[in-house]
Parts: C-alpha cells; sequence; structure tokens
C-alpha cells in the first residue's frame, strides 16, 4: 500500500467518493477495487485495506494447530456483522455447529483503550505536547463508533463472546459438510449458484458475499486422492470471483499435499497467508523474541493481492504474532527482537537463528 | 527601380522643354528659314526624335513588363512557402494529437531501450520482427510474478515500429486473469486493449472458465484442447488474411492449462507443439508463462524440460537469495538458444540482472549498479 502511495502513476483513476454508494464494510481500494475487511483490524492495516473484492486469499494451516479457525472466525464474523451472505464449508459432520463459536463485535474501542492507556502515561514523556491532539482523535474514533457503529469497515472480535443470534440468522447463511459430498462438483455447483447472485457490475457495488472453505484437502473428504479435481475445483472457483463481489477464504493444510501440488495451489492465491503455531516450551525463541508468552502462534504473509496492477507489494515484514489481547481481541504485531546482553557478534549469531527458525516450517516460503 | 524611374520621369521632362525651347526657336517654323536643306534636316531630325521617342516608349513598357513577371514569380514562391509552412504546421499537430491519444506511441519514437530488450534482441535487425517465428517461455515462481515480462512483450508486439505498425497482431489465451486486469494494467504501459480489440488487432479468448469434463477421461481433454487450437489457428490464418503478417501467440499460464485439462499434460504439450507449428506455418512469436517451482519432484520434471526445449528464449524470474526488498523486486535470467553466427555454429546467450516493477515501467539493472 505505502509502494503505491510513493510511486502514483498518471494513468490511475481518480475514483470519486460519490460515485459508488457506499454500503457496509466496503472500501474503495486504488485501481478500481473494493475492499471489505478480513475482521482483524491489524491484518487490513497489513494489507493495504483488507481482501479485494473478486479475490481468492488462501491460507496454510498448522497441521497441529488450529490457528486458520482464528482467521476463519473473525472473516466469517465480519461478513455476517455488515449484513454479507456466507456460504461456510468445511469437512466437519455438523458445520452449522462452527456458527455458534463465532466471535461478537465489540461495540466500541473504548473498552480496549484502557489497556492501552497506562502505558502511554509513561511512554510519552518525551512527546508530552502530543498527547492533547491523540486523546483527540480518539474521541472521535469513539464518537464514530457509538453514533454510526454499523458503518465501521472493520471490528475489533471478543474471541469468548459467542456472536448474537439475530446476525446468524438474519440472513443467508448456507453451510456445507464437505464430508458428505462424493466430489467437489455439487460443492462448485453450489458455489457458482451463490456467487450468481452477485454479479459485478460497473461502478456500482450493491452486495457482498464471502465464502469460507475450511481444510478443503482435508484426507477425511472422499475425494482427497483427486488432487487435480480439487486443483480445477480451486481454478474454477477463482474464475468465478473474478467476475462477482465477493471474496472466498479457503484454507488448506500443505503438508498433506505433495510439494508440487502444494506450489500449484499457492499460486492459484491472490493472497497466500500461512499461521504456524508456537511451541508453549521453545526457551530458545522465548529468549529471542520479547512478549514471548503473550503470543499464540505467527502468520506469515507470502502474497498481497494486486488486482489490476503488475507492481508487487513489498511488506516491511512478512512474519507477524498473533496475540490475543486481554485474552480476548485477536493482535497482530511485528516481531521484536529481544534485547541480548553481550557483544554484537553475537546479536548478530541469534538474528540469524532468529530468521531460521521463523522461516523453518516445512513448505512455506522463505522470504 | 524608382529611383531610375523618377530619373527618367525627369529626362523625359528636360526633353520636352527642350522640345519646347526649340520649337520656339526653330527657324523653319519661325518662318525665317527658306532653305529646302535646312527643312529636310529638321524633318530628319524630328523623325529621328520621334523614333528614339517610340524606342524609350517600348523600352519603358517591356521594362514594367519584366517588372510585373519578376513580383509575379516572388509572389508565387512566397506562396508556395507558405503552403510549405502550412503543411509543416499541420503536420506537428496531427503528430502530437496522436500522441496525446496514444502515449505507446510516444515510447516508440523515443524508444527506450533498456536491458530486457537488449537480452531479448528486440533491437536486432532494426526493430524489424525481431521475435519473429521464435517461442519465449517465461518462467515465475510463488515469490515473483513473471507477469510483468509478459506484459512488456504484449505492449511490445502491439506497438512495434512504425513500418509494421498495421501489420502486427496479437492472440492472447487468458488462463489466469479476466480481460479487465489486462485492459488496466497495460493501459498504464501505455497500451489500450480495448481500443486495439475493436481494430481487431487483438483477438482475445478468455479462458478462464474453460474446464475439460472429468468424468470421461482423457478422450473428452484432448478434444477439448483440439477445439482450442482450431478456434486459435482460425483466429490466426483470418488474420493473415487481413495482411497482419506479424503475429503474436500469448498463453498466460500453461500449468492452469493444465488444471483445465485434469492434468493430463501430455495433452497440454500437444497442445503446445501444436502452436509451435504456428510458429514456422505464420512465422508467429508464441510467448507462454509458465511456473517454475512446481515442477520440482519426479512426476513434474518432464512437462518443464520439454517446454523449455521448445523454447529459443528463456526468461526466468526468481527472487532475491537475500529476500525481497522494496527497491530490487528480483532478478531475471534470460537465456537465448539458436542464434546462427556467420560461421554457421549456434551459440547461446545467457543475461542476468535485477529489476524493480512500477505502474508504467520496470527499471532494469546490472546488480549493484542502482543509482
Amino acid at each position: 500500500m505505502d509502494a503505491m502511495k510513493t510511486r502514483p502513476s498518471s494513468f490511475s483513476r481518480n475514483v470519486p467518493s460519490t460515485s459508488t454508494p457506499q454500503i457496509p464494510g466496503v472500501k474503495t481500494g486504488p485501481n478500481g477495487t473494493a475492499f471489505v475487511s478480513s475482521g482483524i483490524p491489524d491484518l487490513d492495516k497489513i494489507l493495504g485495506g483488507g481482501f479485494s473484492l473478486g479475490s481468492l486469499v488462501i491460507v496454510m494451516e498448522d497441521p497441529e494447530a488450529p490457528h486458520h479457525m482464528l482467521l476463519l472466525r473473525n472473516f466469517m464474523s465480519q461478513g455476517l456483522v455488515h449484513n454479507q451472505p456466507l456460504l461456510y464449508a468445511s469437512p466437519a459432520k455438523d458445520p452449522k455447529g462452527f456458527l455458534g463459536t463465532l466471535p461478537s463485535p465489540v461495540s466500541s474501542r473504548t473498552e480496549k483503550s484502557p489497556g492501552y492507556e497506562p502505558v502511554e502515561d509513561k511512554g510519552l514523556r518525551i512527546a508530552w505536547q502530543y498527547k492533547k491532539y491523540f486523546h483527540g482523535s480518539q474521541q472521535t474514533i469513539n464518537n464514530q463508533g457509538a453514533i454510526e457503529n454499523k458503518h465501521e469497515y472493520g471490528h475489533d472480535f471478543d474471541l469468548r463472546k459467542p456472536l448474537q443470534r439475530q446476525f446468524i440468522t438474519a440472513q443467508k447463511v448456507e453451510c456445507i459438510s464437505l464430508q458428505d459430498c462424493p466430489d467437489l462438483s455439487a460443492v462448485r455447483d453450489l458455489c457458482a449458484a451463490f456467487l450468481a447472485q452477485f454479479p459485478r457490475k460497473d461502478g456500482s457495488i450493491s452486495s457482498v458475499a464471502r465464502i469460507a472453505i475450511q481444510s478443503l484437502c482435508a484426507p477425511e473428504c472422499s475425494y482427497f486422492n483427486r488432487e487435480w479435481h480439487m486443483l480445477s475445483f480451486i481454478k474454477i472457483l477463482r474464475s468465478m470471483l473474478r467476475s462477482t463481489n465477493a471474496v472466498a477464504v479457503v484454507t488448506f493444510p500443505p503438508s498433506v499435499l505433495s510439494p508440487s501440488f502444494s506450489k500449484r495451489w499457492q499460486h492459484m492465491a491472490d493472497a497466500l497467508l500461512s499461521v504456524r503455531a508456537i511451541q508453549d516450551e521453545d526457551k530458545d525463541l522465548a529468549k529471542l523474541l520479547t512478549g514471548y508468552q503473550d503470543m499464540v502462534g505467527l502468520l506469515s504473509i507470502h502474497k498481497v493481492i494486486r488486482t489490476n496492477t503488475q507492481v508487487p507489494v513489498i511488506l516491511e515484514a512478512t512474519t507477524f504474532s498473533m496475540k490475543l489481547q486481554k485474552r480476548r481481541y485477536l493482535a497482530l504485531e511485528c516481531l521484536n527482537q529481544a534485547p541480548v546482553d553481550g557483544s554484537s557478534g553475537s546479536l548478530y549469531s541469534t538474528s540469524g537463528s532468529c530468521s531460521i527458525t521463523t522461516s523453518s516450517k516445512p513448505g512455506s516460503l522463505d522470504f | 527601380m524608382d529611383f531610375e524611374l523618377q530619373k527618367r520621369c525627369k529626362e523625359a521632362e528636360e526633353r520636352i522643354t527642350i522640345i519646347s525651347e526649340e520649337f520656339e526657336q526653330d527657324p523653319f517654323i519661325m518662318g525665317v528659314s527658306n532653305d529646302a536643306s535646312i527643312l529636310i534636316r529638321a524633318i530628319r531630325n524630328l523623325s529621328k526624335e520621334k523614333m528614339s521617342l517610340a524606342m524609350e516608349v517600348s523600352e519603358f513598357l517591356q521594362s514594367k513588363i519584366a517588372e510585373r513577371a519578376s513580383a509575379e514569380e516572388a509572389l508565387r514562391l512566397a506562396m508556395m512557402e507558405m503552403q510549405l509552412q502550412i503543411q509543416r504546421l499541420e503536420r506537428e499537430r496531427r503528430r502530437n494529437c496522436t500522441l496525446a491519444k496514444i502515449p505507446g506511441e510516444r515510447m516508440d519514437l523515443r524508444r527506450p531501450c533498456n536491458l530486457l530488450d537488449q537480452a531479448l534482441g528486440l533491437e536486432e535487425h532494426g526493430g524489424l520482427k525481431p521475435l519473429a517465428g521464435a517461442v519465449v517461455l517465461i518462467e515465475d515462481c510463488v515469490e515473483t510474478s513473471g507477469a510483468f515480462v509478459l506484459h512488456h512483450l504484449i505492449k511490445r508486439s502491439l506497438s512495434p515500429s512504425s513500418l509494421l505498425l498495421n501489420s502486427s497482431a496479437l492472440v492472447f489465451i487468458a488462463f489466469s486473469q479476466p480481460f479487465s486486469h489486462y485492459d488496466r494494467v497495460l493501459r498504464k504501459l501505455g497500451c489500450n486493449l480495448s481500443a486495439q480489440r475493436e481494430n481487431r488487432r487483438l483477438v482475445f479468448f478468455d479462458m478462464l472458465m474453460f474446464q475439460c469434463p472429468d468424468e470421461t477421461g482423457g478422450k473428452a481433454v484432448e478434444a477439448g484442447l483440439a477445439s482450442l487450437f482450431q478456434k486459435v489457428q482460425d483466429a490466426v490464418s483470418s488474420l493473415v488474411a487481413e495482411e497482419k503478417n506479424c503475429i503474436t501467440v500469448v498463453m498466460d499460464d500453461v500449468s492452469l492449462m493444465e488444471v483445465a485439462a485434469n492434468g493430463y499434460s501430455d495433452d497440454v504439450l500437444n497442445f503446445m507443439h501444436y502452436c509451435h507449428t504456428l510458429t514456422s506455418d505464420f512465422g508467429c512469436t508464441l510467448i507462454a508463462l509458465n511456473h517454475e517451482d512446481i515442477y520440482y519432484g519426479p512426476e513434474g520434471s518432464m512437462t518443464l524440460l520439454q517446454m523449455e526445449y521448445m523454447a529459443d528464449v528463456l526468461v526466468r524470474t526468481e527472487p532475491l537469495a537475500t529476500g525481497s526488498a522494496a527497491d530490487v523486486h528480483g532478478q531475471l535470467t534470460i537465456s537465448r538458444r539458436k542464434i546462427p553466427e556467420r560461421q554457421g555454429i549456434s551459440r547461446g546467450r545467457m543475461h542476468n540482472f535485477h529489476f524493480r516493477v512500477k505502474e508504467n515501467n520496470v527499471e532494469y539493472f546490472y546488480p549493484g549498479t542502482l543509482s
């Protein structure tokens, strides 16, 4: 996103904000794209606005931990809060049950701010004169949040509070169990019928839909050994999304696929993320990174959506730590190296080992 | 001229006065003389005078005519000059208009000769049909997309040197992105695909939803790809019939074609070979994009090797070994084969440099020379 700002092209179209009727949860982006929130405000910020409509987001799962579910839950909840229809497919026997675990949005950010403020009081001693501006801006955010809560783009979600029933029953939520399907053509037809309701017309966006598919190539599904069949399903899904106002998030465990097919999946993705768990007792990592106790996992971003442009987005950091603030809110933070005593030589060696440990996951990409 | 006329005018006046004086003093007129010889002399004088007068008048008239003719000549020259001036201005104005309309043409006038063009040999043979009959294979990986090379080649093939402006055409088989994406990307590069499509210089096959049926096995795949090739061949031959003899066939993702063919890679290779025949039959250029990293492993490497064997120019994009950076997006390796040298020995050439992709162009530079 920053890269777009620093290199503005004279050919980029200035989309006036009045041309598209602002519907809740949709934000116009560069190159004629529109964003919807991923449900994690930090991730939206990192990706430069969120997931753009018509794109396929693929999340590579950790085989040992269900961290991809955190991303999926927030993604689905965000859509439901904005009254966006949802199609959810999962290899579980009863996918509807998963809807009960969706997190609830926090009405405004005031609940979160007390956690920050004591730190600010201590830390802002040098720049004390800016504090009044800071408070002022925060006040306006709070006011807006209170007045037009419905028009907020991305919410914070309280992972401990379930989403109110009204959001789930209010609109169309379709659930599919992948285990029941003999092959993916049935799922493909369902997706096609679902997406046909949201065709993309020039200029105006009337409604937005979300598709969440969890563990598409899970071994318990009967089509598991038909790798080309799964690939062609993703290809068709991707092609269908291109002409609709919808976003799909598909998670898959790369470790059950052969490396070649895993790469093919990754090439299909418009945005490619991977999640990785952190072992509790990894003392080496605990020494290297600050705030290790609060981390629940690591999120890596391998590809950022580049619809209608050829410029790759280069992020400052590609690996972020997933933390649960106050055990409720999912937050992403850059990895911070813990201060190490000793000479600079040892510092160098630790940073080297740090980069190795962050990229040692099988099947993940080394940046 | 004026001065001479004035002098003559004065002379004439003087003569009038002299004549009038002579007239008064003339003995013959005064009736003083009665000598016949004097009379005859006077008459002779008079007629001489008359003759010189007539001569003078005719001379004057001639000079007048000559003057007029020369004035006419000068006027004609001035008019001609003005006409030329007007034509030149008109031409300049028209060129300015076209420049404003098609920024790509401006690129061509002061053609930026970058490292990629040099490495691909686009500047050889005076820029005329540089890649005719060649197969260009672009290979990329998940970390570094090679689509920008494809965009560059599309732009170059649609706006080549002005001599071939109307004889070049493009056949685009898109598996990866819809037309709107390419239209936007290439518009920023200065090439209007929508206009080219209306001018029948671009034939775009949207293959995003192309999928061979799964159940019936290899037969359906073969039939599907055969019908696709038939379409491509028809498009190419109809373009040739329109005297477009510099045709480029672009395939944007061969790996997606394999997916569409349900993994029957042999059929995809057959399709590629059939497309290869177009290069020899019609002098087409064939440009294909593929992903290199999906063929690591025992099962898939044959496809990649066969395609690399077919290629005359191989463009490979990779990330830097040290990771991605904001000012160096990756490195390009270009290998050209089968360049016939003078002695008849073919020699391969290898180029390696870094690049940085921007919206309206790509910067290429040798490692370490980024200013």
